[in-house]
């Protein structure tokens, strides 16, 4: 049983160091699975239009903002993804086990990213701050979620037993 | 004291999720070369702290409420 728990915990961190990988070398139009809905989402919040420029990210002229891939969210996606994987450790107990879980971490981490970096990109763009203050708005928000998306799953964790 | 961090325990798997995604990877990968990368460490410690100090002070005041 704890071989699996091992597996589960190589796995998620074998994936965590490809999707930084990944994420080094992206373009905005490779990250459009995870900026685009961000994007829409951001512009439902705060009233303002986000287009896409290729090479660039998505532009809203009008809040002068630029969704960049920088700004992707894929850091918190992966650490989401990292931290349900090692809360839920306790239920791969089988190779199915272990796939399901990951699986059920990678969608909900995605789920929590588009949420959670609509919020800070809808308040960057409303506080329009300064580089260093916009840098902490952005780890207070992503501190905050990952640690409330923690608190979710230890909670649903303990009632499923 | 004791019960204290029982309580707070938990904040370590995502404090500890964010900083190796967002700390210790890069650095594995040389960011420390990279300028910018000191200052980032900070405000990341900065907010990791903030977070703690949160924690603490909520278990204080629920149990001042008398809350369990």
């Amino acid at each position: 049983m704890r071989h699996w728990r091992i597996t589960g915990a190589l796995a998620a961190l074998a994936i965590v160091c490809a999707g930084k990988q990944y994420y080094r070398d992206a373009t905005a139009g490779e990250l459009g699975w995870l900026i685009a809905p961000v994007a829409r989402m951001t512009g439902w919040v705060t009233g303002h239009h986000f287009g896409y420029v290729t090479d660039v990210g998505w532009v809203s002229r009008g809040a002068a903002f630029v969704i960049a891939p920088v700004c992707a969210g894929l850091n918190f996606a992966l650490a989401a993804f990292l931290a349900l994987a090692i809360v839920w450790l306790p239920a791969m107990r089988s190779a199915g086990a272990v796939v399901a879980r990951l699986a059920a971490a990678a969608g909900v981490a995605y789920l929590a990213t588009l949420a959670v970096n609509t919020v800070r990109i809808a308040l960057a763009v409303e506080l329009h701050l300064g580089p260093t203050a916009h840098e902490l708005l952005g780890i207070a928000v992503y501190l905050g979620g990952l640690c409330a998306l923690v608190a979710l799953a230890r909670r649903r964790h303990a009632r499923a037993g | 004291m004791r019960a204290l961090v029982d309580r707070i325990a938990w904040l370590a798997v995502p404090l500890a999720a964010y900083l190796v995604v967002t700390l210790l990877l890069p650095a594995l990968h040389g960011a420390t070369r990279r300028a910018g990368y000191l200052h980032h460490a900070g405000l990341v410690a900065l907010g990791c702290i903030a977070v703690l100090a949160i924690a603490v002070a909520g278990v204080a005041l629920a149990r001042k409420g008398g809350r369990p």
